[in-house]
């Protein structure tokens, strides 16, 4: 135990000291920071207005040719005006509408309203640059007109006053969330699942490279005869592990910081408020657990193929099958993930334990995540390490004493070592 | 007191990397494990250290098995099995926390080492700014840093400088000195003559000779003979060894060796120089050297 201790110490200081470790923990931290301040910078900029906006429908500062030669909608353009505040109307004629179209077509802030006659009825078309501009914001432009219609016609008809407000009324409603599955579960569960995916990989390859480094410099000679390999083994990667854990509890950390104290209260996100509700500290011990695990179950088939080659330069090609496993796992995580499927695919995933590091967390953010698939997800991943740990240790103490040629995994395996 | 290995035998797959080698030390000394590369030296010592399970047969020192637990030893790679991005008074200090000891000890050990190959000064620069030579120093030190009785040195004196070598030299007689065990397996035959007083020799696995180095080349008799004369005669000499038969082994700067075929010859060639006026600057009859042994021994001529 005290080896494995000696080991890991050293392992942890010498990472923690070289530039990978420092330079990819810097730029994460200043992309979180940046992205922080700028979302703090912006809401001074629009004086608050990112936050709690209810007018987000609103054009702002544009400009709208009306075009009604036959005034087909009478105070068409008024009804609008009053809506939209923020925006120029001016008045053209058809005939300019060619010269218009020109115009809009090269300015995303200038949009046509022409109305014409069909079939004894108004006809609206809006023209507008690409379909970047907002559609909601048009729809609600086309309904105005229609209602101010209506209401003239209305009018004209000599409805009753009282008839034609209520017509014109409209109906409160409200969109609510039942469940919690919020925007900002599903945005923080997308996230996590990346920085895990991310740390499982990089300090996975850390470990690979790092013993392919000993085997290659022979410094793992001088450690054979100090330490059994499966110490060895398990020292190193404990090291990397916990230089992940630490540049993973860090940025979360440091998220959370920034997040205090750059993002304004009731700020929205794609006009959704952001929500923690689901972030406990159950949940944030879970996925730390998570990440423990996936990277403990991929750290130990990384030291195989750091440990089957004789020179770096052969271990990309010895980890690629491992990188496949991973890659593939992640993107069915991934995509099962934003599908928001909770079918038999879904349960699959979340207990296969080479993808349930990369689904598990999202699923929990976002209480997709029972406390029996959880538990069961869980159970399949130590099962899962300690067989894996199990090969691995008697296939790295054979290989990492084999030089030359390269050992067949199954060589490995039944070459007797102490 | 004494490493004992007998019929230790180690296959990979078809190939038989060790076959049935046994030798004893029984004293404290220097033992030569020669061989090409390949046959057989490192994975010998594998399994003599408990890292690799052999086959068949043991080895035991004082009657009991050898394992990284039961007994402080040392083992110094051919490579340099060091951390070459690493400072390096740390990396001996960690060497030395995995032979149990303590950090403290460690480091006053690693300090005491490096003042005495007089690499202190290095202490705590990353390895690879030193010299091949002193990255050598380094990884005898973790080696030697928790003061190990039985030391297996791979090639100690490879890359180094004439000046390293004699400090590297008057370390492995203090070592001597202190009555360690040492196994020393090396390319360089004049180094293992210097030191070593037993000898095994490996090809393809198996032993082509073993035993005490002066009575192996006892055994030979006296083989060669060497000439060292002034310029103005060496021509003279060779057309007088030419005359009588004498085969040339050797043609160096300074000096003839030839092939002699017993004492008489040697003594009938000096008899023949003398009364040409020439007098031998060095006149020497010896036996084969280790170098001539060994290549007759795993392929070649003496």
């Amino acid at each position: 135990m005290k080896q494995i201790f000696n080991i890991f110490a050293f392992t942890f200081r010498d990472a923690i000291r070289k530039k990978p470790f420092i330079i990819s923990t810097i730029i994460i931290l200043s992309l979180i920071f940046i992205l922080c301040v700028s979302v703090f910078i912006a809401n001074i900029v629009y004086d608050g207005n990112l936050i709690n906006n209810s007018d987000v429908g609103n054009i702002k500062n544009r400009t709208c040719y009306y075009i009604d030669d036959e005034n087909l909608i009478n105070d068409g353009m008024a009804a609008l005006e009053s809506e939209y505040t923020d925006t120029l109307f001016v008045k053209k004629t058809a005939a300019d509408i060619e010269d218009l179209r020109v115009l809009v077509s090269d300015d995303s802030k200038s949009t046509i309203v022409y109305i014409t006659k069909a079939d004894e009825n108004p006809n609206i078309s809006i023209i507008y640059k690409d379909f970047m501009a907002t559609s909601q914001t048009l729809t609600q432009a086309v309904e105005i007109l229609n209602r101010k219609y209506i209401t003239n016609v209305m009018i004209e008809k000599g409805v009753d006053s009282e008839i034609i407000d209520f017509s014109q009324s409209v109906t409160a409603s409200n969109v609510e969330i039942a469940g919690s599955m919020d925007l900002t579960g599903y945005a923080l569960g997308l996230v996590l699942t990346m920085l895990i995916f991310f740390a499982v990989y990089y300090y996975g390859y850390g470990v690979a490279s790092s013993i392919a480094n000993e085997k290659a410099s022979r410094v793992m000679e001088t450690l054979l005869v100090s330490a059994k390999p499966s110490r060895i083994l398990f020292g190193k990667c404990l090291g990397m592990g916990v230089v992940g854990l630490s540049q993973f509890l860090l940025i979360l950390l440091f998220s959370a910081f920034c997040y205090n104290v750059f993002i304004p209260d009731n700020f929205l996100l794609f006009g959704m408020p952001l929500s923690l509700e689901n972030f406990t500290f159950s949940s944030a011990l879970l996925i730390v657990l998570y990440f423990l695990l996936g990277y403990a179950l991929y750290a130990m088939m990384n030291a195989v193929c750091g440990a089957l080659v004789s020179k770096i330069e052969d271990l990309n090609s010895a980890m690629m099958p491992v990188m496949l496993i991973s890659m593939a796992s992640f993107y069915v995580g991934y995509f099962v993930s934003i599908s928001g499927d909770d079918g038999i695919i879904s349960k699959i995933a979340m207990y296969v334990p080479f993808s349930a590091p990369f689904i598990v967390p999202f699923k929990i953010l976002n209480s997709d995540a029972t406390a029996p698939d959880v538990l069961i997800s869980i159970v399949l991943l130590l099962a899962t390490i300690t067989l894996v740990s199990f090969v691995s240790v008697k296939i790295y103490s054979a290989s990492v004493m084999h030089y030359g040629k390269r050992l067949k995994i199954k060589e490995a395996y039944k070459t007797k070592v102490n | 007191m004494g490493l004992n290995v007998n019929n230790l035998t180690k296959s990979f797959g078809e190939k038989v990397a060790v076959d049935d080698i046994s030798f004893h030390i029984d004293a404290p000394g220097v033992f030569g494990l020669i061989g090409t590369n390949g046959a057989g030296k490192t994975t010998t010592i594998r399994m003599i250290l408990g890292i690799m399970r052999p086959d068949s047969g043991s080895s035991d020192w004082n009657k009991k098995p050898i394992s990284r637990e039961t007994l402080a030893f040392g083992y110094m790679p051919e490579e340099r099995g060091i951390y070459m991005k690493s400072r390096v008074l740390e990396q001996l200090i960690y060497f030395g926390m995995l032979r149990g000891m303590n950090k403290t000890d460690a480091n006053n050990s690693a300090l005491s080492l490096m003042g005495r190959v007089g690499v202190l000064e290095y202490k705590d620069m990353f390895a690879e700014k030193l010299s091949k030579g002193n990255q050598q120093k380094i990884q005898l030190i973790a080696t030697l840093i928790h003061n190990p009785t039985l030391l297996f040195l791979d090639e100690p004196f490879s890359g180094l400088d004439p000046i390293n070598t004699e400090t590297l030299r008057n370390l492995m007689g203090e070592l001597v000195d202190e009555k360690k065990y040492i196994v020393m397996s090396s390319h360089q035959m004049s180094v293992v003559e210097e030191y070593c007083r037993d000898i095994v020799i490996l090809n393809r696995g198996k032993t082509v000779l073993s035993g005490n180095l002066k009575q192996i080349k006892a055994g030979y008799g006296h083989t060669n003979l060497i000439i060292k004369v002034d310029d103005n005669h060496i021509s003279h000499v060779r057309q007088l060894a030419e005359n009588t038969s004498l085969s040339l082994y050797e043609d160096r700067a300074d000096e003839l060796e030839y092939l002699i075929n017993g004492d008489a010859v040697a003594q009938e060639f000096l008899s023949t120089l003398v009364s040409d006026n020439i007098f031998p600057l060095k006149y020497e009859i010896k036996e084969p050297s280790l170098n001539a042994i060994f290549i007759e021994k795993v392929g070649g001529k003496v």
